[in-house]
């Protein structure tokens, strides 16, 4: 497991955790301009693509408050690299305003999975 | 510390403003990503007071002070030494407007200038990977208006990334001062273009000017010319005999400009016998003073020839609006074939363009719902646009033999390619409407249909499928239902579901199932679909956001023979 915090303030981090063939990145706090800039250096670093290849990417954003169009495009490029894994996209947790932004540009069940729990999330794997 | 935050409350502010209209000011000399967070809670406090109620408006200025202030920070051609923030609000007839100002004095922010013109808020992999547009698209989808200005006065030579939403209550019931609200919010003041080969005149009228207006002074006509390429001012002042260009030169060139001829124009000269001569009637001005006119009489006339112009210019785009709207209103016939029909709907001056078109086929219907994201005249435009563009696509694709989904497939297929098409969000519900009662339907990101049974039953028809063009080979899936006489199938727009509970879209979908069965009493089609809309849609016309439409269908086969 890794894990990163914001120098500046630690109630903002991103954990990374493989097993098996379930990737799960856990997202806290406001992912934004700022955050997505480290947040991209460490995913690129610890996010290995043949390790999760046919199973599950699972962002977790139950401790996520904000969201901007940078953490779209985080998050679009991740459904880039799930297509190419031919892996499965798989939110956790959204809530509020993260909800309202992924709704209107488009992430809708038809390209990702929603779960509002982490079983619900691991249960897709087995799908 | 990397910024300074000034916070100025009502207060605080200056004794002349009014207390309402500033919520907060906000400077920075050097701004970082890492102060986003910050700034973001700073605003939110700001606004607590104003807006508690309404989280959704909260989050849009929340978020698109961050996408603005986070593209100054990242695409500086120069870095900015001055950025400012400051929500204040409007009122607007009978509602309030809250506005956030984003200003600066970079040279970095003219691309956005173009892209507003040309907002987009949809997502697109192949080009989106490092966030750029989305912003600028995500702030058109949630906010009613956005416009870029650039200043071009010495002392205020700024950029001002302007954004306001309309607020759905209503002002407090107090005056309001509208004097101090024309005098004292620069923001809000008319720009006036001041050309003079005297500078001593220049200044004077600056001085004389500059209080009321934000005043560009220029020295030649030229000079004029390559500015209105950059802003276009509210009216341009201008002495009429000068060396190599004169006022009449310059009215002429400004005419081949965009904007040039609906600009106010008005000639200042000492030669008040020129006023008469032919050639300075032909040249379409708004008036003609004399030099030696009273200061007084100068800011009346200039404020009664800009009031005059907004007027008229409004006036027309309002005319132009309702055109559009007239001509986007979705019909339908009450009955074609075995089937009959009805349709309610309400269309939004603000929010997206829903339609609806029906197409027959050797035998059966095909009956499409659709609905454009955004707000305002482009979402319109796009609609107009798009009802042509589908119509064309199910004649030339579409038969009896062919499946919605494959519809949709082929739409989504030329979306993904088309880069006009691609330019924004729209949902869409397709029904293949068969004579023995059977429908089959297919969903691009379309809230589901209702079946309403003769048992008084309501059930979803959990058909759903993503919004067209986001990948290159798009699925969407067909679900197939077998009417029985009398049954009915509800199909509407999201519009309907924001204004039942605009909070909880799952709730807003059970209100409606639930209020279907509650207008059961007649079996009449039409009947059935008023009740509903008096019942769950009417009682909120006064807030629509958005276009709402309801389309109902119904089998009515024909008895035997």
């Amino acid at each position: 497991m890794s894990n990163l915090k914001n120098k500046e303030n630690n109630t903002q981090y991103i954990e990374i955790e493989t097993i098996n063939n379930v990737v799960t990145l856990t997202f806290k706090g406001e992912i934004d301009a700022f955050t997505v800039t480290q947040f991209r250096e460490y995913i690129d670093k610890y996010m290995i693509d043949s390790s999760y290849h046919g199973g599950v990417i699972i962002l977790d954003l139950t401790q996520v408050s904000f969201i901007d169009s940078h953490a779209v495009g985080l998050f679009v490029s991740l459904l880039k690299r799930a297509h190419k894994a031919e892996t499965k996209l798989v939110f956790v947790g959204v809530e509020g305003q993260p909800k309202s932004i992924l709704k209107i540009v488009g992430f809708n069940e038809d390209i990702v999975c929603y779960t509002e729990t982490m079983e619900g999330a691991l249960s897709i794997n087995t799908l | 510390m990397s910024f300074n935050i000034e916070e100025i409350t009502s207060k605080d502010f200056s004794v002349s403003a009014i207390p309402e209209d500033v919520l907060l000011w906000l400077c920075f000399d050097e701004l970082q990503l890492k102060d986003l967070p910050k700034i973001r809670r700073t605003i939110q406090n700001s606004l607590k007071g104003q807006i508690n109620s309404c989280q959704e408006t909260m989050q849009s200025f929340l978020l698109s002070a961050t996408e603005i202030l986070a593209n100054l920070v990242k695409h500086p051609v120069q870095a900015p030494s001055y950025i400012g923030v400051s929500i204040y609000t409007e009122v607007c007839g009978e509602y309030k407007m809250l506005v956030l100002n984003v200003s600066d004095n970079s040279e970095s922010m003219l691309e956005f200038d173009e892209k507003c013109n040309a907002s987009s808020s949809r997502v697109n992999e192949t080009v989106l990977d490092d966030g750029n547009g989305r912003g600028l698209g995500i702030i058109t989808t949630l906010m009613d208006n956005i416009r870029y200005e650039t200043s071009l006065d010495s002392t205020d030579n700024l950029n001002h990334m302007i954004i306001s939403k309309v607020l759905k209550f209503k002002p407090k019931a107090q005056p309001i001062n509208k004097k101090s609200t024309v005098e004292n919010s620069y923001l809000k003041k008319h720009t006036i273009f001041i050309v003079d080969d005297d500078p001593i005149l220049r200044q004077l009228l600056k001085n004389i000017l500059s209080d009321h207006y934000n005043t560009c002074v220029f020295s030649s006509g030229a000079e004029v010319l390559d500015a209105f390429d950059k802003t276009v001012p509210d009216l341009i002042l201008s002495d009429l005999l000068m060396p190599v260009m004169d006022g009449a030169e310059l009215r002429d060139a400004l005419s081949e400009k965009e904007q040039g001829d609906i600009t106010p124009f008005v000639f200042l000269s000492g030669h008040p016998e020129e006023a008469g001569k032919d050639y300075i009637n032909r040249l379409g001005i708004d008036g003609f003073l004399n030099k030696s006119i009273k200061k007084e009489d100068l800011l009346l006339t200039l404020e009664r020839i800009i009031r005059r112009s907004k007027q008229v210019n409004n006036n027309i785009r309002g005319h132009i609006d309702k055109s559009i709207i007239a001509a986007l209103s979705p019909s339908i016939p009450e009955k074609i074939k075995d089937w009959s029909f009805a349709l309610e709907y309400d269309i939004a001056e603000t929010g997206g363009g829903d339609f609806v078109l029906h197409y027959e086929t050797d035998e059966g219907i095909i009956v499409v719902l659709a609905d454009v994201m955004g707000h305002g005249l482009p979402a319109k435009f796009f609609s107009y646009a798009y009802v042509g563009y589908l119509r064309s696509l199910i004649r030339l694709h579409f038969n009896d033999h062919l499946r919605p989904s494959s519809l949709l497939q082929i739409l989504s297929k030329n979306v993904y390619e088309d880069s006009f098409l691609e330019s924004c969000i729209f949902t869409c519900q397709v029904v293949h409407l068969a004579p023995d009662g059977t429908i089959n339907i297919s969903s691009a990101g379309h809230p589901w249909p209702i079946i309403a049974k003769n048992n008084n039953e309501t059930n979803f028809l959990e058909i759903s499928g993503p919004l067209p063009g986001m990948i290159p080979a798009m699925h969407y899936s067909n679900m197939t239902y077998k009417m029985e006489a009398g049954e009915s199938l509800f199909l509407y727009t999201d519009g309907i579901i924001e204004n039942i509970d605009k909070a909880d879209d799952e709730k807003g979908k059970n209100i409606l199932k639930q209020s279907i069965n509650g207008c059961s009493s007649s079996s009449d089609i039409k009947e059935k679909t008023k009740c509903l809309w008096s019942n769950q849609v009417k009682n909120f016309e006064d807030n629509v956001q958005d276009d709402s439409t309801i389309l109902a269908m119904q089998y009515t086969p024909r008895a035997p023979q």
